[in-house]
């Protein structure tokens, strides 16, 4: 069976962190890569993140994802050049549409931002348990509804993935052809998959409610946690610095530095 | 001392046609074990969401009357939650029950709950992972259990609130019977070591029902039609066949042999005790195989989801044109993935598939489709149409029939399978065994000359059961080849001619059901129990006689 829960048990620096701190990092992450748009900038964002996916052992985990995270990167240097115009340097025309070195150099930037964001995201799902993050959440505050079904949406991802691939086999059991055919019967024939998924996780999740309760669950209700997550020394070291930067990086683009268009994010 | 009583209650669900529950009465004592039975629709689900408190705090109701106290106080106006600290229940479908990452998170949700301190939860996840006999898999995830595994795991996340009362709600479905039967034991240590003080359960399998029951109540329409002692109860024999329950074998045998009086004997110990002296016995004929040719051969077939750790260990095996094969054995014994690989949905490592002599090995799923029909054990996972017609002529339409011949051979299969008044119904609304019918006649309408069931009547009342399988055994006479993965015994001792018994991926059993069921001995060592009638005349006569029909036609007493 396939993984599909993104969280790899391992003992690294970054693992050990409290979950508060590595949300914090991809709100920061969010904030650098959001306020430069010069692609030496969101390149050593990018690179950043990366490092700390190698330090934290989860390249392997996130395979399924590279090929993705490519594609969003291309998509980009191809379409924010046609679309971000402006700029001096002409590099050449195509089809009637000249481009100029600054919006290439924009889509290069917004591609390796939008990589960066998704990548820290992810970076903190392979490093901590769909729990700790649930827990982490009520800490800052929020209800503790709001954190379980938070948690509870990423912890049915394998349950709707193991539907799908049965119900898939069931269906081509039967004949219904996925693969193949005209466009038209490829729509009608992916009905004959995704209706009976639709149906298997609307019973599944219309009978939620009830079974949390049948387990002693009280909305709203204090509870206690199994878990615990603790702000250590190095939490609160790695905080001040994450912060400091960036505050830095708005006080660098305030003074105009990381920048290729200056009026656009 | 009462520990939940049940006075006088009414339920309506919202737009149903007709009451849940017409005013049903019950008490659970302390130290008790009750069980609740009836066929499919009689309230009993209903009946348990009442005690947990789910009805009707929870959910849409056009009318709720009457009243239930769980230990002495009453339900009306508590949450479900606080409740279900005192009186809690195992879902039916368990899978719903279960929603952490990991094993020892889930059995920590309910503790949890009552705000206890992290070192009490720990020791309670350690007592219910031990009881359920879950112990050494804290860290792995839920959803990557097997199904039974999985039953436990939903056990052992309620038995940690400690609750007073336990209720399993047809918990035990999906185990083999080994894995039942822990389940009741655990149940009844907990019982007994007063971990909890009641134990309420739903089972259609009345021989476990006898075996762990102090008391039966039988629900029909809503209503109790009968309820006291165990045996007492499970001897009105004539009743329970008529509800399409199935009652012990032996209870039936003395019955139908006009032995003694009530109560008739539950086990079969009971029952060689009790038997008197016999005049003749006609032996049973001893079954030939047929050694037609062969409809599926499998030539040393390797297979594993995992590098290195194979669930299927170089297999071969031949089923005959015309043959109604059982395909029995534990949970992961292999059984389910021999059969994928029958009907093309999974590819072996090495090895050669053969369907009517033809090498079909590297062939997709579609193309042996038209061959090989194979129907999955929740009928959910096929079903999409709006109309039960609809969904039996999908695959027929598929293939480019023209609409005159999809009409003809839809009105032939629902008829066939009993649809045929339900034929422009949504299958969304019809009940569990109805959607298992459409499942079923979507693939017959396919007319494939092999068909493969995976457990087929898991969560069918025995009524139910009977039904689908004669309907499976007809077409088996009229030349289809059939393999079915099967838990329930006497379903293969009624109608299949050969078993096949697998044990970690490997065929450990093969022969005709009669001789392979004679080794009861043998089974034993599988955890395969073998219907009361087979140990009964086995006991009593060495003769292996496979059904209460057989027992009573070939055996005369003085």
């Amino acid at each position: 069976m396939p993984q599909y829960i993104l969280y790899l048990d391992r003992n690294t620096f970054f693992h050990r962190l409290d979950p508060r701190t590595k949300l914090f990092l991809v709100v920061c992450v969010f904030i650098w890569s959001s306020v430069f748009n010069h692609p030496y900038y969101t390149g050593a964002v990018l690179l950043a993140v990366l490092s700390l996916v190698f330090l934290s052992k989860t390249v392997r985990q996130l395979k399924l994802f590279w090929f993705g995270l490519l594609s969003l990167a291309l998509m980009s240097m191809v379409l924010w050049p046609l679309f971000r115009r402006g700029g001096a340097t002409v590099i050449g025309t195509f089809l009637g549409a000249s481009f100029t070195l600054e919006s290439v150099m924009y889509g290069v930037a917004v591609a390796f931002r939008l990589v960066a964001m998704v990548l820290s995201g992810l970076l903190l799902l392979t490093t901590t348990r769909i729990e700790e993050l649930e827990l982490a959440i009520t800490r800052l505050g929020l209800p503790y509804p709001i954190a379980f079904g938070f948690s509870a949406v990423f912890r049915f991802i394998p349950t709707m993935v193991g539907d799908g691939l049965t119900i898939l086999a069931a269906q081509q059991a039967r004949g219904v052809n996925v693969a193949g055919g005209s466009i038209f019967s490829r729509l009608k024939n992916s009905a004959a998959i995704i209706a009976p998924l639709f149906i298997t996780t609307m019973r599944r999740f219309g009978e939620l409610p009830m079974a949390i309760e049948s387990r002693g669950f009280v909305p709203m209700a204090r509870r206690s946690y199994y878990l615990s997550i603790k702000m250590r020394g190095v939490d609160y070291v790695v905080v001040a610095v994450l912060a400091f930067l960036a505050a830095l990086s708005i006080y660098l683009r305030l003074s105009g530095v990381g920048v290729v268009f200056p009026d656009v994010i | 001392m009462t520990l939940v009583t049940v006075r006088d209650v009414w339920v309506k669900y919202r737009d149903a046609r007709d009451y849940a529950l017409r005013g049903v009465s019950l008490t659970v004592s302390e130290g008790e074990v009750v069980a609740i039975i009836g066929p499919t629709g009689a309230g009993k689900t209903s009946l348990c969401k009442t005690m947990s408190g789910i009805i009707p705090s929870m959910g849409v109701y056009d009318e709720f009357r009457g009243e239930v106290l769980v230990d002495g106080i009453p339900t009306a106006g508590k949450k479900v939650g606080e409740i279900s600290r005192k009186c809690a229940m195992v879902f039916q479908d368990y899978e719903t029950q279960l929603f952490r990452t990991t094993v020892e998170l889930e059995v920590a949700f309910g503790p949890e709950n009552l705000q206890l301190p992290s070192e009490e939860i720990a020791r309670r996840c350690e007592t219910a992972l031990k009881l359920t006999g879950l112990n050494g898999l804290e860290k792995r995830y839920s959803f990557a259990l097997s199904g039974g595994q999985k039953q436990r795991l939903a056990i052992a996340s309620l038995l940690s609130l400690q609750p007073e009362v336990l209720i399993l709600d047809e918990a035990t479905s999906d185990l083999d019977p080994a894995g039942k039967r822990e389940v009741f034991e655990v149940a009844r240590k907990l019982l007994s070591e007063k971990v909890i003080k009641a134990l309420v359960l739903v089972d259609h399998h009345l021989e476990k029902v006898a075996a762990f029951a102090d008391r039966v109540v039988v629900l029909n329409r809503g209503e109790v039609i009968l309820e006291g002692p165990t045996n007492h109860v499970l001897s009105e024999v004539e009743l329970l066949n008529e509800l399409g329950l199935q009652p012990p074998e032996t209870a039936e045998v003395f019955r139908r042999m006009s032995l003694g009086n009530k109560p008739y004997p539950m086990n079969v110990d009971d029952a060689v005790r009790l038997f008197p002296p016999v005049q003749n016995i006609t032996p049973p004929q001893q079954t030939v195989l047929t050694h037609a040719e062969p409809a599926v051969e499998l030539e040393e077939i390797w297979f594993a989801y995992e590098p290195g750790q194979w669930v299927v260990n170089g297999i071969s095996l031949k089923v005959s044109k015309g043959e109604m094969m059982a395909l029995i054995g534990q949970n992961g014994s292999g059984k389910t993935t021999v059969a994928q690989i029958i009907a093309g949905i999974l590819r072996p490592a090495k090895g050669v598939v053969k369907v009517f002599g033809k090498d079909v090995t590297r062939q997709a799923v579609m193309v042996r489709g038209k061959e090989v029909g194979y129907i999955f054990q929740n009928p959910d996972y096929q079903i999409f149409s709006r109309s039960v017609r609809d969904e039996i002529a999908y695959g027929l339409r598929a293939w480019g029939m023209g609409e005159r011949e999809v009409e003809e051979r839809v009105m032939k299969v629902s008829e066939m399978v009993g649809l045929k008044g339900l034929l422009d119904e949504d299958p969304f609304f019809l009940s569990k065994a109805e959607r298992q019918r459409t499942a079923v006649a979507s693939i017959l309408a396919l007319n494939p000359k092999i068909i493969i069931l995976d457990e087929p009547t898991t969560g069918l009342s025995p009524g139910e059961t009977t039904a689908l399988m004669d309907t499976v055994k007809d077409l088996n006479k009229a030349g289809t080849t059939i393999i079915t993965i099967t838990h329930d015994m006497w379903v293969v001792a009624k109608y299949c001619s050969r078993v096949v018994l697998m044990s970690d991926g490997r065929v450990v059993l093969d022969g005709p059901t009669r001789e392979v069921f004679s080794n009861i001995s043998e089974l034993e060592k599988y955890d395969i129990e073998v219907p009361q009638v087979v140990r009964l005349s086995n006991k009593l006569f060495g003769h292996t006689f496979l059904t209460v029909d057989e027992f009573v036609e070939n055996v005369k007493t003085r």
